[in-house]
């Protein structure tokens, strides 16, 4: 063979050798904002992904102006503010969270209730100092707190609370409905690798670049060093998470926390933290109803929802999950 | 025949085709310095290696200032004038993709790179 041809040829094999190393895996893009009283992390990857990033942003704030607590005129403060008075118009999306809302309640026979505002603001965990209120005061406020007395209406699209002093508090089923939508436009925008991190819930979009699943970490209940469990989302796209650990104070070597019992108005003490694990296409099913129903009765009307998976933290650290989980999990303990 | 030439030439494309292979591993290893990003409301405003040194950094967020404290190779917040305290009751963080939020500032301390905690991120 000529010795030019040699040369040309391995030429060409050094070329692409030289670009072959430079080929390193693709680039994020991350966006961290701030909506409904948590953080949410986006990771996308994709030439559209910044664009498509921004524009899942802008749907989350239009979502959280309409269904919000924290803000003055979201449609949610409307009806707070005219409790007990006439009906409040309100948006097709208000009327599907508070849909949802209302069947998670029914659905968990009231172990989630939607006007339980009235002791979200008593407690005020994380608002006022460490503040723990009589029980006079808590069973004043458990009075206005009963989700039969929400009344939706689907043909006139309204929205009342009957009790003067009731008050909703949707805020993780709003943000898990927000995060939905989110997903949903970047995948309109053609995105086919993400990851949203919003506080307690994830939601992610096919795999890594890579090809491998995305890898979720379960933060340790009592060690912020620590992780309770890896989750391989390999068959999976939403876990949620409600904890102890979230939004709390220690008194008097009692944690007191942000999720409580709608039956007591005081906060739960079953469980340390709570997931629950949905392939794509599921309905959603309320994290912070399992701390407050505890494991077993947990276990027992996770029956009724076959397909939704749970992981459970007890109050000493112990993990455990349902059987569909195994060979996608590693624990801790 | 090879002409010595042609030797050096195709030495030279050896080489250089091996520093394609091996130079993004010499450049992941040097980014794999342990840092902490600190942004306020998204928006990074000081990225901190942690390479052993001490620091003690305030930083103004939205509503009021996180004092984040720098030691060794972990990063923590010790005092903010938030009301729930969360981010100060979180203690030290020292693996990646581990961080503090401090919510009514919109102050996140993140860890990025050096010691994995193997996950893509962490659920709170």
């Amino acid at each position: 063979m000529n010795v030019r041809v040699i040369l040309k040829s391995l030429g060409v094999l050094c070329f692409a050798l030289f670009f072959s190393g430079c080929m390193t895996a693709p680039k994020p893009y991350e966006q961290t904002a701030f909506a409904l009283d948590t953080v949410i992390d986006i990771t996308a990857y994709g030439p559209n992904a910044e664009e498509a990033v921004q524009k899942s942003l802008n749907e989350m704030t239009r979502l959280e102006s309409l269904l919000s607590n924290y803000q003055e005129n979201s449609e949610i403060t409307a009806i707070n503010k005219q409790a007990g008075g006439p009906a409040v118009s309100i948006s097709l999306e208000t009327e599907q969270v508070l849909q949802q809302a209302l069947r998670y309640a029914t659905v968990t026979n009231g172990a989630f209730d939607p006007t339980i505002g009235p002791i979200v603001e008593l407690w005020g965990i994380g608002k006022k100092d460490d503040f723990v209120p009589s029980d006079a005061e808590i069973s004043a406020a458990l009075k206005h707190v009963n989700y039969h007395r929400l009344e939706l209406d689907t043909t006139k699209h309204t929205a009342r609370l009957l009790d003067k002093g009731m008050s909703i508090d949707v805020g993780g089923v709003a943000k898990g409905y927000i995060l939905d939508h989110m997903e949903a436009i970047l995948k309109a925008e053609g995105i086919q690798s993400a990851l949203l991190n919003g506080g307690g819930d994830i939601r992610v979009i096919g795999n890594k670049p890579d090809g491998t699943p995305w890898r979720i970490g379960l933060q340790n209940p009592r060690d912020t060093e620590g992780i309770s469990a890896k989750i391989s989302l390999d068959k999976w796209n939403d876990i949620e998470t409600s904890g102890d650990y979230q939004r709390f104070f220690d008194r008097d070597g009692v944690r007191y926390h942000h999720i409580f019992d709608p039956k007591t108005g005081k906060p739960t003490h079953t469980l340390s933290s709570a997931s629950t694990v949905l392939r794509e296409g599921m309905e959603d099913f309320p994290s912070n109803a399992l701390l407050v129903l505890g494991k077993e009765q947990s276990l027992e009307l996770l029956k009724q929802f076959p397909g939704i998976e749970a992981i459970f933290v007890d109050l000493d650290g112990n993990v455990s999950y349902t059987p569909g989980l195994a060979g996608s999990i590693e624990t801790d303990r | 025949m090879l002409t010595w030439g042609d030797r050096i030439l195709i030495a030279l494309l050896v080489i250089c085709s091996l520093a394609g292979i091996a130079l993004p591993f010499f450049s992941q290893s040097a980014a794999a310095q342990s840092e902490a990003v600190i942004s306020v409301a998204g928006k990074v405003v000081k990225t901190v290696k942690l390479d052993g040194h001490q620091e003690q950094l305030t930083i103004d967020g939205d509503s009021g200032y996180n004092i984040v404290q720098i030691e060794g190779k972990q990063v923590r917040v010790i005092e903010s004038n938030c009301p729930d305290q969360l981010c100060v009751k979180q203690g030290w963080i020292s693996r990646s993709p581990q961080q503090i939020v401090c919510l009514p500032n919109r102050i996140v301390v993140k860890i990025i790179h050096g010691k994995s905690s193997d996950v893509d991120t962490i659920m709170r």
